[in-house]
């Protein structure tokens, strides 16, 4: 289905399968991947052919978040505080950005992730915006955005954990196990690694035998509740706030993660970036 | 002291204790019985010496939801789509059910929910509008409404249990027992069925024992910011929303663009083969994928 490089799109009883699939990059998010699933949401939400969608990912992980090469990275990723870019495009960027996951959080289909290894940044944000998270046990959820500086943008997550926690998980960047994840309610379920795939597929195949109409309207019923405490404006506002955190000034003893990038490669910056925070992490 | 049939009002001492009454048909739901429901609340209402709201069934269930028989229904379920009904004439439906159901969880008492065997539909919601609720580890909770293809008209589940918690639940029409449910907050505590009594007894009493110096008057101002804090999240918006969308699914006519299982029609199998066909029919493809747990209590026959 479709002509996608990044990820793969297969329709299989009426379940729709999509697989993030650039797994020698641990799925790492970029804009190719994005706009294919840009394109494959918009196309599974029109097909009558399709009840339910189930969002995986190919390889080691899930997805290890925002590709952060800073190759084909314009849309995936804010501006860096050096670029010169105009307000106005870096508020369209992030307007962009917070309404991708709005649309995938209300797409008119259940929506499953089923989450394997690492699932940061916006991996994470992809398969909390899936209406059911389905994890094994060797799943890592987090989001380590501001250790280099760059604002999260993904508010539901204190609606579904609470304020405290989504501090505790932003602040730190410090990834919860799926265990963990499962306690808190940012997910539904924690379950052994040999036993996902079946776990997700007992789970769409029942799904699959409901009404979509009703499946449509039920799931938009639920959403309302979101809604209604205001997600919905808290979405607008964090992309506000992403605006100011690119206007930034960068300080000389700031850690200038593009700049490491850039001087040290990929890798040693993304080291450079958690070394700090090895005690917490441990 | 009670004149009605299906529901029972007993006191004792400052407790008030509404039992559902209509155990021959596992206390489900009609018009009459929501009716004596309410006015039991509207009459505690009146005594101020009640200072706590005990509600159960009796025998062996609490309640498997609205009753599904079609006879002196038109409150409790929306019309046959087939008799094509007006759209304000659901809408209108809509805002009663909010209306009602919000009452219960701003009810000036503090309220117990004791709950055994099925806890269903419109039953849960009853349950769940209370302050509390006590169950025993067999009780089975669940809304089937999206196997009839009916949207859940109560956000309450995601105050109780979280967006992803009632999202499994409600999208899936999955029934979970007591004990499940005390694991994701949705019952307060699960006992055995023979501690229950007890538990909920103990419960009541300790509501009457605490705080004996604000005593009933702190109780009910507590009550008022309990009710704001739910406010201010915007409960009272995304009820009547849901319940307007509730009236919406009722008014889609089966058949249209079902897939798998093609034209699944509650109402149809009910006219042609009967209400306990019909249940069976909705809820035995979903076995396979989410099997319904059974309380050993109960009688394996449900009606919801």
């Amino acid at each position: 289905m479709g002509n996608y490089k990044s990820i793969i799109y297969e329709i299989k009883d009426n379940i729709g399968w999509v697989t993030l699939n650039r797994p020698e990059k641990l799925n790492a998010i970029n804009d190719e991947m994005l706009r294919e699933l840009d394109d494959m949401f918009v196309l599974a939400e029109q097909d009558l052919d399709v009840k339910v969608l189930v969002i995986k990912g190919a390889g080691r992980a899930f997805s290890s978040g925002q590709d952060l090469s800073g190759v084909g990275t314009d849309e995936v990723l804010p501006p860096s505080p050096h670029s010169k870019l105009s307000s106005k495009a870096v508020l369209e960027a992030a307007r962009r950005r917070s309404r991708r996951w709005e649309y995938i959080f209300n797409v008119c289909k259940p929506t499953i992730a089923q989450v394997h290894g690492h699932c940061l940044g916006a991996g994470m944000y992809l398969a909390l915006s899936c209406d059911l998270t389905i994890a094994s046990e060797d799943a890592l959820f987090g989001d380590p955005s501001l250790r280099m500086g760059i604002l999260p943008d993904f508010p539901l997550l204190s609606w579904l954990v609470g304020v405290k926690r989504a501090s505790a998980m932003l602040l730190s960047g410090k990834p919860l196990t799926a265990k963990e994840a499962e306690r808190c309610g940012l997910i539904n379920k924690a379950v052994r690694n040999d036993q996902l795939d079946a776990e997700v597929s007992r789970l769409v195949k029942g799904l699959s035998l409901l009404h979509s109409d009703a499946l449509a309207v039920a799931k938009d019923s639920l959403n309302v509740a979101m809604e209604a405490r205001g997600v919905g404006a808290a979405w607008r506002y964090t992309s506000d706030m992403e605006l100011l955190m690119q206007r930034r000034t960068i300080q000389s003893d700031d850690f200038d993660f593009e700049e490491m990038r850039d001087k040290l490669g990929l890798k040693d910056a993304i080291q450079a970036r958690d070394n700090p925070f090895k005690d917490l992490d441990r | 002291m009670s004149r009605s049939q299906n529901v029972e009002l007993t006191k004792e001492g400052r407790i008030a204790t509404i039992a559902l009454n209509r155990p021959d048909k596992l206390n489900a739901i009609n018009d009459a019985l929501l009716e004596e429901l309410m006015q039991a609340f509207r009459r505690i209402e009146t005594m101020p010496e009640i200072q706590v709201v005990v509600v159960k069934g009796k025998g062996r269930c609490f309640s498997v939801g609205q009753d599904l028989s079609g006879v002196n229904t038109s409150e409790v379920m929306p019309p046959d789509p087939r008799t094509k009904p007006y759209e304000s004439e659901i809408f209108e439906m809509a805002r009663r059910r909010f209306h009602r159901l919000r009452s219960i969880l701003d009810f000036p008492r503090f309220t117990i929910a004791q709950v055994h065997g099925y806890c269903l539909g419109i039953g849960c919601e009853l349950a769940i509008c209370c302050q509390s609720i006590i169950a025993a580890e067999d009780a089975v909770f669940g809304d089937p409404s999206i196997r009839m293809g009916l949207a859940p008209a109560n956000p309450l589940w995601t105050w109780r249990v979280g967006l992803k918690k009632a999202k499994e639940l409600l999208l899936t029409g999955q029934y979970i027992d007591g004990r499940e449910a005390e694991r994701i907050g949705l019952v307060m505590t699960a006992v055995s069925l023979k501690e229950l009594e007890n538990k909920v007894q103990l419960e009541a009493l300790s509501k009457l024992q605490l705080g004996t110096i604000g005593g009933f008057d702190m109780q009910v101002t507590w009550g008022q910011f309990h009710q704001a804090a739910f406010e201010t999240t915007g409960l009272s918006a995304a009820w009547r929303l849901s319940s307007c969308l509730h009236s919406l699914s009722a008014i889609q006519r089966p058949g249209r663009s079902f897939i798998d299982r093609g034209g699944f029609n509650f109402y149809k199998i009910r006219e042609e083969k009967g209400l306990k066909a019909a249940l069976k029919e909705r809820d035995e493809p979903f076995e396979p994928y989410f099997p319904t747990p059974r309380p050993k209590t109960g009688h394996s026959k449900r009606r919801s």
